[in-house]
């Protein structure tokens, strides 16, 4: 777990570039906002306490990055990247990746791990409109914020305006 | 002389024969006035997914299937009606140069006799940005404040006097997100921990008392939906797995004033749940419920509805179900005489229509976009 933390927080750091941004995370954690900030502890508390979080998703489409069975997006939710011109995990050109993102866990159909998925936005441009998923395998209310997908999560990116969807590993739970 | 004479008959005679071909007389180019809303009058926010920067409500006459009018907006905006029916306000995002540029947030006003812009008040670009929900903004009943949730991603509500047309403070609500109106001049923000905080303000929009309720139910095994069906003082939670937790704002922070549920152990069995994207509403009293029903497994709390179940509120009971023509993902109940139940299909670019609370289908209104909610007057 250690592991994990260290390494998204390593993410994080490497793409929070905006003072702005990390004025803003700050205030978050000076206001006491009761959940943390990191998001793996939040889904591992949440796969303590609850029915099944991962799931694997259903052959034939899981090794498809073009559909919305791929096993990485088992709560992906908008238009998929890898659809648009970018890849699973990378924008399509011109679109920036933002520096924060909501959290899921998917189970990997072969090694049958649980892996913590990044699921982070391409921004700054309109949205591309293909391959629309709506994954919720985990997939909270607003009140559980790292963990809602229906949020535009382009916080610290240039625009706010939502391009697509991608989903990045960032370990394994 | 004759022969003129003649010619100048048939003349007449062919004018007279033809019917008034003479010319018509010129158009007067107006603009309609869109008159006294009607409870079958529905306000359906667009999206417009594809091009999201440009949001609009469609006002639609849905006994006659008509188009009535339109009012724009921003980058994912929400819309609101002034309880005293005089007015339309889009809380809108915009960026300068459309997609990108510098970021501005505002409450657009509408007259809504005319659907005219009648002008805007300017609000910190922060709001809470997502595909519309329900007590993103909302108004208190006496009309006087607006208030916006804001998400960025510290959480906080703003409020806007809409009597003196200003922005006049933000309230921070830490750990807490959105507003749910549930009183004259309070409303009530959704916390991490399952909890309510309710805040209170005063004559000028300060907040005069906040105070967090414990919380009511455990988001680690049965989290409530976020867009509860709220009655005056009293909001209704449905949970992914069927519970309703009713909550008394009437006082200075919430209480539980009870808590059942909308399946029996038989429907459990066959996997009934709650799901969709709205998916419960309150009749105008409050004494039914209508909840959008799919049978499915864990974590399919946004699957459309396959039924609508209602409940009696008092009772604690179901008193009918009856299925939708097409699944519905956002249900709503009309107020006034003769209700009817609208549902919002998953990007069908539909809303269809059914008495309520018998549920017999009406009809269906076609090419409304990209909408996830409709209110109404």
């Amino acid at each position: 777990m250690d592991n994990i933390v260290e390494r998204l927080t390593r993410a994080v750091a490497q793409r929070t570039s905006r003072r702005s941004f990390i004025a803003r995370l700050g205030k978050l954690v000076a206001g006491g906002m009761m959940i943390p900030l990191l998001p793996v502890d939040r889904v591992a508390a949440q796969s303590s306490s609850t029915s099944p979080v991962a799931r694997s998703t259903p052959a034939p489409n899981r090794d498809n990055d073009q559909t919305c069975d791929y096993w990485k997006y088992c709560a992906i939710d908008g238009y998929l990247c890898s659809c648009c011109g970018g890849g699973s995990h990378d924008c399509p050109p011109g679109a920036t990746p933002s520096p924060t993102s909501w959290v899921g866990t998917c189970r990997h159909p072969a090694d049958g791990k649980d892996y913590i998925v990044s699921y982070r936005d391409c921004c700054g441009k309109v949205p591309c409109g293909r391959c629309l998923c709506a994954n919720t395998v985990g997939e909270m209310p607003l009140y559980r914020t790292q963990l809602d997908s229906d949020l535009i999560w382009c916080f610290g990116a240039p625009t706010m305006v939502y391009h697509c969807s991608t989903a990045e590993i960032v370990g394994v739970k | 002389m004759v022969k003129r004479k003649a010619l100048f008959a048939l003349a007449i005679w062919v004018m007279a024969a033809s019917g008034a071909r003479a010319q018509l007389p010129p158009d007067q180019m107006t603009s309609y006035k869109l008159g006294a809303p009607q409870p079958h009058w529905a306000f359906i926010l667009d999206s417009v997914f594809l091009a999201p920067t440009v949001s609009k409500v469609d006002i639609v006459d849905l006994d006659a299937g008509k188009l009535l009018g339109q009012i724009d907006g921003g980058y994912l905006s929400n819309f609101e009606f002034s309880p005293d029916r005089r007015e339309m306000y889009m809380i809108d995002t915009f960026y300068s140069r459309a997609w990108h540029g510098t970021r501005s947030d505002a409450v657009s006003i509408f007259d809504a006799g005319t659907l005219a812009y009648k002008g805007e008040i300017s609000i910190p670009p922060k709001r809470l940005l997502i595909v519309p929900k329900n007590n993103t903004t909302g108004i208190t009943p006496d009309g006087r404040f607006l208030m916006v949730a804001n998400l960025t991603p510290a959480t906080s509500v703003s409020v806007v006097d809409l009597k003196s047309r200003k922005f006049v403070g933000e309230i921070e609500t830490p750990g807490c997100v959105q507003v749910l109106i549930a009183g004259k001049r309070k409303f009530a923000s959704m916390c991490a921990d399952g909890s309510l905080l309710t805040v209170q303000l005063d004559d000028s929009g300060k907040p005069l008392s906040r105070k967090q309720s414990k919380p009511f139910f455990d988001p680690g095994k049965d989290p409530v939906f976020d867009q509860p069906a709220i009655v005056g003082n009293t909001i209704y939670f449905d949970s992914y797995h069927g519970q309703i937790y009713e909550m008394d704002l009437s006082g200075d922070v919430a209480q539980t004033k009870s808590e059942w549920a909308l399946t029996s152990d038989e429907d459990r069995k066959a996997n009934w749940r709650p799901g969709g994207w709205l998916s419960i509403a309150a009749s105008e009293k409050g004494d039914l419920l209508y909840v959008l029903m799919h049978q499915g497994g864990e974590w399919t709390h946004k699957q459309p509805g396959k039924e609508v179940w209602v409940f009696d509120t008092s009772a604690k009971k179901r008193i009918g179900r009856f299925p939708l023509k097409t699944d519905g993902y956002s249900i709503r109940v009309s107020r006034g005489p003769n209700p009817i139940l609208e549902s919002l299909p998953l990007m069908q670019s539909q809303i269809e229509t059914y008495t309520a609370p018998e549920g017999k289908y009406l009809g269906v209104y076609k090419d409304i976009g990209t909408a996830f909610l409709v209110s109404g007057p």
